[in-house]
């Protein structure tokens, strides 16, 4: 009677265990999926505000530079250049967006190129100085891996203008053999990753560990009195 | 040896008393409502130990009181533990329990105490194992944790269920074996000696475990 209570506990153990493998493995397709199909539709809205939007207002910004070359009208000057301000405030939007949705960068020059010339932009538009520096010439990881940390750092950077009282960040890239490390370091008010995830209502910080979880990187994060050092680890495997 | 290994395992009976006293509100709710069979061994400990042992009081009305006090202590565990989902199988434990105990009262002797005892030890052994079996079936969809041994109650339902199962012909065959003369209690006292030092080990791993951050 007791060797079957035995049996019967290992048995429940062993299957429990197995059903929480099971239910991991279908969580992590589940949240694949999920990722895959935003990058998809990113990738179409974006493709769809360049092509459609971004084109219908360039045509109208045309034909409104015919309109006031063909029909000059000193008193609906200010109306037109007021149109014109807006139309081009409209594109200016329009080219934003799209670029945030898919930066053009990333299908064409790669992951590390991508990343610096969207801290570029970053540093023009703001007061924080955004640095991104490689210990290599240039990094060479999986298109779908690169995609992955690109949000993983738009997140960060995001988080980091809305909250931060940092002056700068710097990115450092470091590409070794089989690994591959990243390290998101500023100098504005510390906060505790683990911590900020379980009382912040907002799926940012969640969308980073979903992303960093999808391609098999760890977040580790280094304790400084004045500031933040977080490092992305991830193991690459060669064919 | 036999004798010491006895003594060791009744003395052992406190410490899980002892445990859930250091953690005193700071203990995890499930594992809460073992406090009264912890406090039933507690002092079954202390009244083998003192008078036992010592004063060599004459221990078939203890045994008798125990089983009755085992039974509604589990009972009660087993009740706020499923949160009073199977409230109706708790009570007709109890009433089964209850009749069975008058029945065997009207005949009821120190000679056919250990037979007495182990019908309603049969009984217990039938109440946790029922809901053992429920909890582990329970448990088994459970897919929120990893590992089982990280539940404390995982602890005090083992142990719980090692016990009863591991005793239940023991005690069963007790009154046979009494009776007769080629055999000898004591050579097979030795498994319950065992499995209540599992037990005891058990729930002090559990409710040390169920202690709240």
């Amino acid at each position: 009677m007791m060797l079957f209570s035995l049996a019967f506990i290992l048995l429940v153990l062993f299957y429990q265990r197995y059903l929480f493998k099971r239910k991991k493995e279908e969580e992590s397709l589940v949240l694949k999926a999920v990722l895959e199909a935003e990058k998809k539709e990113r990738f179409r809205l974006a493709a769809d505000l360049h092509d459609g939007v971004s084109g219908d207002l360039n045509a109208i910004r045309i034909y409104l530079s015919l309109l006031m070359k063909n029909h000059p009208d000193d008193a609906k000057q200010e109306i037109y250049d007021d149109i014109k301000a807006g139309i081009e405030a409209a594109l200016e939007n329009t080219r934003a967006i799209s670029y945030n949705l898919m930066p053009p960068a990333m299908e064409t020059l790669g992951f590390y190129e991508a990343v610096k010339d969207y801290l570029q932009k970053l540093s023009i538009k703001g007061t924080i100085d955004f640095e991104v520096c490689c210990k290599q010439e240039t990094v060479n990881i999986p298109e779908p891996i690169g995609y992955e940390l690109f949000r993983v750092i738009q997140e960060f950077t995001t988080n980091i203008l809305k909250y931060s009282t940092a002056s700068s960040v710097l990115i450092n890239m470091t590409q070794r053999a089989n690994a591959f490390t990243m390290e998101i370091i500023d100098n504005g008010s510390p906060f505790i990753f683990m911590e900020e995830l379980t009382v912040s209502r907002g799926i940012g910080l969640r969308n980073i560990l979903g992303r960093l979880k999808v391609i098999n990187a760890t977040l580790s994060q280094e304790k400084l009195p004045n500031g933040n050092h977080f490092t992305i680890t991830l193991k690459l495997q060669h064919d | 040896m036999f004798f010491w290994i006895a003594v060791f395992a009744n003395s052992l009976g406190i410490f899980p008393l002892i445990v859930l006293k250091t953690a005193k509100k700071r203990l995890l709710p499930e594992a809460r409502f073992i406090g009264p069979y912890v406090w039933l061994i507690a002092l079954g400990s202390a009244y083998e130990l003192v008078g036992t042992l010592l004063l060599r009081i004459n221990t078939t009305y203890w045994f008798h009181f125990y089983c009755f006090a085992d039974f509604f202590c589990l009972n009660y565990f087993f009740y706020r533990l499923f949160e009073r989902k199977y409230r109706t199988l708790n009570l007709a434990f109890s009433i089964v329990f209850v009749c069975v105990f008058i029945i065997l009262m009207i005949g009821w002797s120190e000679i056919s105490n250990l037979q007495s005892d182990a019908f309603l030890g049969t009984l217990s052994t039938l109440l946790v194992s029922t809901f053992a079996i429920l909890w582990f079936r329970q448990l088994a969809h459970d897919t929120g944790t990893e590992h089982l041994w990280e539940r404390p109650v995982f602890y005090l339902i083992s142990g719980l269920f090692l016990y009863y199962s591991g005793t239940f012909f023991l005690f069963l065959m007790s009154d046979s074996i009494t009776n007769n003369p080629r055999m000898e209690l004591m050579d097979f006292w030795i498994i319950n000696i065992l499995l209540t030092l599992l037990l005891r080990i058990l729930l002090i791993l559990g409710i040390w475990k169920a202690k709240a951050k």
